[in-house]
Order: C-alpha cells, then structure tokens, then sequence
C-alpha cells in the first residue's frame, strides 16, 4: 500500500497547462537526494500494479497531481509536508512494511489482552457502585464515616452531625471551637452546607461543641437572645444572637 | 426527579450546542452530514463546550460575576453567536463513505449495530451506577465542598475558599470541577453531589469518542479499515484502570483527560493539521489546567514543547502555524492567569507545594535521594499494575513508528510530553515537604491517571496510522508557495 502525504492540490490537466512550473522549487529542494517524478494518476496505479502490490486507485484517481518519491527510505514522513509549499500529493512507492497486517494484528491482540486482563475489574467497579447506591442524603453524609487519621470515628459524632444538620438554620454561621478529629472538619463543613463556618475574627451565630467539653457555663441557661440545645452530656449548640 | 433529569440534559445540550458551533468555526465539523454528523461530534462538542464555557465562568467568577445558570447560559450563547461570526479556513476532508461501507452488508450492519447497543449499554450502565454513590474522601473535602458552596452561594465564600483551614487542603487547586458541579446541581434544581460521579463518567465517556473522532477526522477514509478499530479498542481498554477514580469522585480524569485530549490534537497538528487542531488543543490544554495544579504544570510543559518543536522544524515563516500557536498560548494564559492572581492576592498556599525556588535547585533535589527513590519505585509499581499492556503498546507503536520513519513529529511529541510529564510528577512528590508515607498510598495510585491516558491516546493516534493514508484536502500555505 502506497502512502499518500496529500491528495491536494490542482489537477494534473491544470498543471500541464500550466506547465509545471509549481514543481521548480520542489525539484531544487529535493532533486539532489530524491527521484522525484511527476506522474497523472493512471501511470501510478499501473506502476502499483506492475510492483505486483494491490493499489486502491480509487484513493489516488481524483484527478490530482502527484509526485511520487521512488526512494522511500530517504523520505520520513515529515518531508512529506513539505511539498505542501506546491501544493502537490505525495505518494512513496514501495513496499511499505508498516501497512502490514501483521503489525496490526500484533497491536489489536495486544489490545485485547490488555482489556480482558482488566475486564474482571470494570465488572467489580461497576458492580460495588451498584451495590453501594445510597440516597441523596446520605450520600452527602458518607464522607462522616471515614477517618483520615485511621482513628476509629466515634458513632455518637456521626449521630450528632446529622442531628446538628436538622437544626441549623441554612443561614446559621457557626463555630467548631478548636474541634479537632474524626469525622474531620472538612467533611463536617460539606455535611452542613449550606450553614457556614465562621472565618477568623468572624462572629459565629451558632457554637457547636462536640464532645471535647461540656457546654461552657456561660453558654448554659436561656436568654431571650440565646438558645441552648442539648444532644446529650458534651454535645450541644448554643445560638447566640443573629 | 424527572425536572433534574431534564435539567441535566438541557445543560448538557448548551454546553454541547456552544461546542459544536466552536468546532464549526474551527473547521473540526464536518459539513453535509446531518443529522448523523452532529450526532458523531456531539460529545467532542460537549467537551469543548465544557472547556469553554466552564473556564470562562470562572474566571467572570473571579472578577466578581456570579456563578449561576444564567451566567453560563449567557457566555454559551456568546461562544455561539461570534462562533457563527467566524470561519477559519480549514482543510476539506475527503468525503469517505465509511459509513456506507461498514453497513454495506447485512453482517456488518449487524456487527455495528451490536457494538453501538453494547456501548451504549456500557455508558448508560456505568451513567446510571455512578449517580447514586456517596461523596467521599478528596470529593466531599475539597471537589464536592466547593461545588456545593458555590451552588448554594454563587460566589467565593471567603470561608471556604480563603481560610487554609477550611479550605480541605489544597487551597488552590482551580475551579473547574467544583464549578462545573455548581452549574450541573443549579441545572437540576439544587445540589446532587452524587451526580458528579455521573459527570465525570461523561467527561470520561467523552473523552474517548473524542480522541476517536479527533484520529480518524485526517483518516476519514479509512474509518472502515482494521487499525482504526483497533485504536478504538485500545481507547476503550484505558476504561478498567479508571473507573475506581471516577467512583471515588476526584479530579484527577478530568484533568488528565482535558489533558490528553490537548496534547493529542496537537500531537495531530504537528502531523498534518489545521489551525483548528492546534486551537482546540489549547482550549483542552486551559481546560486540564483549571482543574488540577499538576495537570496545570503538564499543560505549561506541554506547550513550551509544542514552541519547542516547532521552532526545531523551521516553519517559522508558517504564518497560519505561528498564528494558531500563538491564539493557543493567548487564550490558554487568559484563562488560567485570573484564578491564579486570585489566589497569590489572597495569600492562598498550598501545604504540598514545592518550597519555590529552593526546589528548583539541583542542590537540593539532590539531597532527597531517598524521595526520589520512594516516589519513583511507587510510580513505577502503579504503572505497571494497572498500565502494563497500554505502556507497552506505547513504547511498540513509538518504536514502529520511528523505526519506520512514519512517527516524525507527532512520535517525538507524544515521547517528549510523556517523559516531561514523569519528570514533572516526580519533581512534586520529591520536593514536597508534606510526608511522603501519606501522599505516596493516598494519592500516586490516581495521579499516574494523568501521563497514562495521555499514554493511551497517543498510541491510539499511532496506531490508527499504521497502514492508514490520510486523505487531507489542504490548500497550500500561502507564505511558503
């Protein structure tokens, strides 16, 4: 098979009336190393056919210029874009080892192999996504579950979370304290959204105490601007104006 | 939940229309094929409506804009209006019948009809098991977190986005995934974090029909023939070693994706190209580098590669060539500069970050030895692994190719990006400060995504060229005729 750089460019019947003066300069770049001819379509389909390798005229017989490049080893691919300049289709005559079917049958049984070695796994993936399906809540609640640090996330945390999530208002600005551990910050932050924590110097509407202390005595009491709620011993949230 | 769904397509169907008319404008659509045509490119336009739409609302986003639906809409049908205004000469591709070919017969037809059920089936199976898992580990803490803020917000809550302690790590990382799911959740009536699994399996999806479609558009003619099938089969077969990321939720296939997908359409302009390859390429290039910080490193290497070789190839007097790389350059600079300045103006780092610009010493990349050694062996493990048969049939087509004097640029570019991109990886881990016993298990079993697809698409390209004659209808360059 033949391998055709570009099937642009005028016809070969505008070229000859034209004389072929387009050719000049490709012939000065290339005529010193290349045998560069210049053939109508027919003459290359029977320069194939001569060779005795099958040749599609059908690719080549759009009326189009074409030079062929006897001395195919010498041509890299690249060169090809060069003709470009004359606007003329190259094509490189020769058996071409490349086109042959045995390449390709090397890289399409490698292919195979490399899908099939995997094709357990896509099955596996597939079906633990089908087997994990959860609902929109919790689905935004699983992250509560998992501990970056490997520590073991403590239930009654989760529970409270949720319950904390219930309650907020999707206004509410709150602080965390100096909460540290699992279910982490980031996680607790995405589960409340869209409540938001208060950045720094920020005045937090809401103080969530999780576990790490009782609720402070100042917090405890009800004031008509402050709100106390109570999960269970250690984890409560106060509203505190706003 | 049949509003959603509805939403979701509708929003699919912009992103997909402002793509297509991009690539009309490019000349990467092909003319007179109708319906069918526009079916073929439809997810090469949603991925570049993606690339388009979603980058340029974020950086509207920077400078104050909200991010809503409207806005999206708005810069969509803007993409649409001065696409239809523009019309980049472009090469004719020679009108194959590939089509009429494959289902000349009744087998074949049956054959083709087979695999499209099968495939379908594949994407719809996959589509529908992604969208009911949970939000989890990077997704609920950093991807997840800022897309649900900025659906319920519209803007950068400075909470979220400006407190290093909130900010789930990785305070920098760019908008593009979280925006993207901000749009997806406003689309169906409010936030589905769980669809973003469905998302990026799209994107993914996408991607794949994309870089298929980009290889055979030169190769129109010989959609029909073996190797073309073959490359089809090998960018399917990428599809195993990714699907645990997509269900974990992160960023890393979209980036590494976006990525691919640029360096294959220049690895195609290199080759024999238009305008359009190389501009398309530099939106996937923005695209990957408004996603993740290390695909943002790899898109940048990737185009000073691209200035690189074609500088190497002395066609610098190509004024179309010259032209296109440097729109490329411009558009891919405007797009990830604003979240940039953003971010230093905001004092934002990023605990993993390289110490700049004591990491760039050889002095002290020297002295971690040990790092270097760690992340590389655990590189290698991964790729291996998982990769084996894809890193394989990339070193053999490169090989066939050079051997064959058949590769010529688009070989060296895709070795060269792979090799830089490596580099680049192994630059990061062993010059990070954060401790490598925790990011080497947590995180290189997905970053390798990013050279890997690459990897895939490019042996794809190669091997869709073995025994293949292109059948470009250039117009000579004027300034070299």
């Amino acid at each position: 098979m033949g391998e055709l750089c570009h099937a642009h460019g005028r016809s070969y019947r505008q070229w000859r009336h034209e004389g072929g003066s387009e050719l000049g300069p490709v012939l000065d770049m290339f005529g010193s190393w290349l045998t560069v001819s210049v053939r109508p379509p027919k003459s290359i389909g029977s320069r194939r056919a001569a060779e005795g390798a099958p040749f599609d005229r059908d690719r080549c017989s759009r009326g189009r210029l074409f030079v062929a490049i006897a001395k195919r080893d010498a041509a890299s691919w690249d060169d090809c874009a060069r003709f470009r300049s004359a606007g003329i289709a190259v094509v490189r005559i020769g058996r071409d080892w490349l086109a042959s079917p045995r390449i390709a049958a090397v890289f399409a049984v490698l292919a195979i192999v490399g899908a099939a070695i995997h094709l357990r796994g896509v099955g596996s993936v597939l079906n633990q996504a089908r087997k994990h399906a959860v609902s929109g809540l919790a689905g935004r609640e699983a992250c509560l579950a998992q501990s970056l640090s490997g520590a073991p996330v403590p239930a009654e945390r989760i529970a409270f979370v949720r319950w904390v999530k219930r309650r907020l208002p999707a206004s509410a600005v709150y602080s965390l304290g100096s909460y540290e551990g699992e279910p982490d910050i980031w996680c607790i932050t995405q589960v409340l959204l869209p409540s938001l924590p208060a950045g720094p110097g920020a005045r937090a509407t809401w103080t969530i105490t999780m576990g790490t202390s009782p609720v402070p005595p100042a917090e405890r009491g009800t004031r008509p601007d402050r709100e106390v709620l109570i999960y269970r011993p250690g984890y409560a949230i106060v509203r505190s104006g706003g | 939940m049949i509003r959603a769904v509805i939403g979701f397509v509708l929003l699919h169907a912009a992103l997909c229309g402002a793509g297509l008319a991009t690539m009309r404008a490019l000349g990467l659509l092909r003319a007179g094929q109708g319906v069918r045509g526009l079916l073929t490119a439809a997810p090469v336009g949603l991925l570049v409506g993606i690339v388009l739409v979603i980058p340029t609302v974020i950086v509207l986003l920077v400078c104050g804009v909200p991010l809503t639906l409207v806005t999206a809409a708005i810069v969509a049908a803007a993409y649409c209006a001065v696409s239809l205004g523009v019309r980049i000469r472009s090469a004719s591709v020679a009108t194959g019948s590939w089509w009429s070919k494959l289902t000349s017969s009744r087998r074949a037809l049956a054959i083709v009809l087979f695999v499209g059920v099968l495939l379908v089936l594949y994407v719809l199976g996959g589509l529908f098991a992604f969208s009911r898992l949970g939000t989890v580990w990077d997704d609920a803490r950093i991807w997840s977190l800022r897309g649900l803020t900025l659906a319920y917000y519209h803007r950068l809550v400075p909470t979220i986005f400006e407190v290093q302690a909130q900010a789930g790590g990785h305070p920098v990382y760019p908008l593009l995934q979280p925006a993207l799911e901000a749009i997806v959740s406003q689309a169906m009536g409010g936030p589905q974090p769980r669809w973003l699994h469905s998302e990026l399996w799209l994107i993914f999806c996408a991607g794949i029909w994309t870089a298929g479609y980009l290889i055979a558009r030169p190769w129109r003619r010989t959609m029909s023939d073996p190797p073309y099938w073959i490359a089809v089969l090998l960018l399917v077969a990428l599809t195993p070693a990714v699907l645990g990321n997509i269900a974990w939720g992160g960023a890393d296939i979209t980036g590494a994706v976006l990525l691919s997908l640029g360096t294959l359409s220049i690895g195609l302009w290199l080759e024999e190209g238009t305008s359009g390859e190389m501009l398309i390429g530099g939106m996937f290039l923005a695209g990957a580098a408004s996603t993740k910080d290390e695909d943002a490193i790899a898109a940048g290497l990737v185009l000073l590669l691209t200035v690189a070789l074609h500088i190497s190839r002395q066609l610098r007097g190509d004024r179309s060539r010259l032209w296109a790389l440097a729109t490329a350059i411009g558009y891919f600079a405007v797009i990830v500069a604003p979240w940039r300045i953003w971010t230093s103006a905001h004092h934002l780092t990023d605990s993993v970050e390289p110490p700049l610009p004591k990491a760039l010493s050889p002095v002290y990349i020297a002295h971690r030895t040990r790092e270097l050694h760690l992340t590389a062996s655990a590189m290698l493990t991964q790729v291996t692994h998982e990769w084996g048969a894809v890193l394989v049939l990339f070193v053999l087509a490169s090989a066939v190719s050079l051997i064959g004097r058949r590769g010529g640029w688009p070989t060296r570019f895709y070795l060269f990006s792979f090799v830089l991109t490596v580099l680049a990886m192994l630059w990061l881990y062993t010059t990070t400060s954060v401790s490598l016993a925790f990011l080497l298990p947590t995180s290189m079993y997905r970053t390798v995504d990013m050279f890997m697809i690459l990897v895939g698409f490019a042996t794809a390209h190669q091997v869709a060229r073995l025994g293949c004659e292109p059948m470009l209808a250039s117009p000579p360059h004027p300034s070299r005729a």
